[in-house]
């Protein structure tokens, strides 16, 4: 089995407006795949579909198949296939409880024991996210009062708290500076060696520098995928030339 | 037009409520202030007819026990309602339908409560004239008032946080549990303390359910009690004393002042902290 996701003609529809159009995409393992494309071609609408995220929805309806490990995602129970598929959003989304108490939160729910393990497992997560060397004597501090990059290594390190595979990110670097996204950018590189990342992002010198893939999505379709060196020097498709060029978008 | 107007009558309206808060107090005070002691708080009432000599404290204890079983049974109710109608009802019909039942309790007259409680509570439950049973008349009185805050507190989460903890694979309830309930408890208190000042204040729910000229502090929640708000509508009604009508008036203020100023610590608290 080469892909960890596989979409099969994946069409998704909020009351009247669709927003995915029988979408064809497989995403492999271990590698980043970027999400690129104007505002409202429906970008977070797959990556808040992948984790099943949309059936909070009233009004959401899907059709088509997304297989993860070769198996329905409908198949998995929903906190396992939400566990096994974290998701990060665009605005950093601290709890308003200690930094500690963030990454313990799902730890305990999901089981996990003792004081001793769970600091094990938070100090494990803090450290990859480069954040456990500034917050290690403030730990029962409140994450409110972190800066909002430093929020955003925190969503990530609690979302890899409960051992995801696959992690998804909605242009998590929108909101913060060019010193706090090259940061953010290592970390995700230094992820993708044990997850498989999607990231949707405005920013296409971002997919170019992280990518190993890149996807290009148009009113909810999907135009054209690509390896990333490929899919910037030799795109095979108009739209896609058109939108690298700036025209629209 | 220019902004003098109005401006004038906004800053005039303030003052003007401030005034008539600082005004009754005073009126009542100064009207109290011969009977107003520890011996009037803490003595039973004494002399006959009863209550025109001694003190109030059988109703001091009374009026706090009824407000108290009032607002826990209350919360339970309301705490409830609110989270299944904003984290799991997803009819718009049934929303609608509830939120428009709640509204109705909240219009009921208190004198039909009373009522309402004396015929099912009292009678058809057989609870008799007790304090469990002007404590959940009250308690109905209360729950539109505690539900609707509630309500509203919950719609305003953040729609972000909680799909963060959805999206860690965790279920509503333990998000409910663990992480709506710690960020709102200082609001949640805030709202049940200022809905016990207002059950402490009623008598027309208390007085058919349960509420006695005169009893002793209630030992079980099967004995009737004494109430200040009603100790104070005999004691003017039947023209007992005047001037312990007013003492006994000036203690239900203090004590309904004091549950909304404990209301507003949290709020205070909270703004200091964010400064």
């Amino acid at each position: 089995m080469k892909h960890h996701l596989i979409l099969n003609d994946l069409s998704v529809a909020i009351g009247d407006a669709e927003i995915l159009k029988k979408v064809n995409l497989a995403i492999p393992y271990n590698k980043i795949l970027a999400v690129i494309g104007p505002s409202g071609c429906g970008k977070t609408t797959l990556l808040r579909t992948l984790n099943r995220l949309i059936d909070e929805e009233k009004q959401a309806r899907v059709s088509g198949e997304i297989l993860f490990k070769g198996k329905s995602i409908h198949q998995i129970p929903l906190a396992k296939l939400r566990k096994d598929i974290g998701l990060v959003f665009q605005q950093p989304t601290p709890f308003p409880m200690s930094i500690y108490n963030n990454l313990a939160y799902a730890l305990k729910y999901h089981g996990v024991r003792g004081k001793v393990n769970l600091y094990r497992i938070i100090e494990a997560k803090l450290r990859l996210c480069g954040l456990y060397e500034e917050v290690k004597d403030h730990l029962t501090m409140s994450a409110l009062k972190l800066s909002g990059g430093q929020q955003q290594r925190l969503s990530i390190a609690r979302s890899l708290c409960v051992e995801p595979e696959v992690l998804l990110m909605d242009e998590p670097c929108s909101s913060l500076d060019i010193h706090n996204t090259k940061i953010i950018e290592d970390l995700i590189v230094k992820l993708s060696q044990h997850y498989t990342i999607v990231i949707v992002t405005h920013n296409l010198q971002q997919a170019r520098r992280i990518a190993d893939c890149t996807a290009f999505f148009l009113e909810g379709k999907l135009i054209e995928m690509n390896n990333t060196e490929e899919f910037f020097t030799n795109p095979q498709e108009e739209e896609t030339k058109q939108y690298l060029q700036g025209l629209f978008g | 037009m220019t902004n003098f107007p109005l401006r004038c009558w906004t800053v005039l309206s303030t003052v003007l409520s401030i005034g008539l808060l600082f005004f009754l107090l005073s009126f009542v005070f100064i009207k109290a202030q011969g009977v107003i002691s520890l011996n009037f708080i803490l003595a039973k009432p004494a002399g006959f007819p009863v209550g025109s000599a001694g003190g109030i404290w059988p109703a001091v204890a009374g009026s706090l026990l009824v407000t108290l079983i009032a607002s826990l049974f209350a919360t339970i109710l309301a705490f409830f309602t609110a989270v299944y109608m904003v984290f799991y009802c997803r009819d718009d019909r049934i929303k609608l339908v509830v939120n428009l039942i709640i509204q109705c309790i909240a219009g009921i007259p208190s004198i039909v409560l009373g009522l309402f409680g004396y015929a099912f509570l009292v009678i058809k439950l057989e609870l008799g004239l007790s304090i469990l049973a002007s404590g959940l008349t009250l308690a109905i009185m209360i729950f539109p008032y505690i539900q609707i805050r509630l309500q509203k507190l919950f719609l305003e989460t953040n729609k972000q946080l909680l799909e963060a903890s959805a999206s860690l694979g965790i279920n509503r309830s333990y998000t409910i549990i663990n992480l709506l309930l710690p960020m709102y408890r200082k609001q949640i208190l805030s709202i049940i303390t200022l809905a016990s000042g207002f059950a402490m204040g009623a008598a027309a729910p208390v007085m058919l359910t349960g509420c006695m000229m005169n009893a002793p502090v209630p030992e079980s929640l099967a004995s009737p009690f004494m109430s200040l708000p009603y100790h104070l509508y005999v004691l003017i009604g039947q023209g007992i004393s005047l001037e312990n009508a007013y003492g006994t008036a000036f203690v239900l203020m203090i004590l309904v002042l004091l549950l909304n100023l404990l209301a507003a610590v949290p709020t205070l608290l909270g703004m200091r902290g964010k400064r």
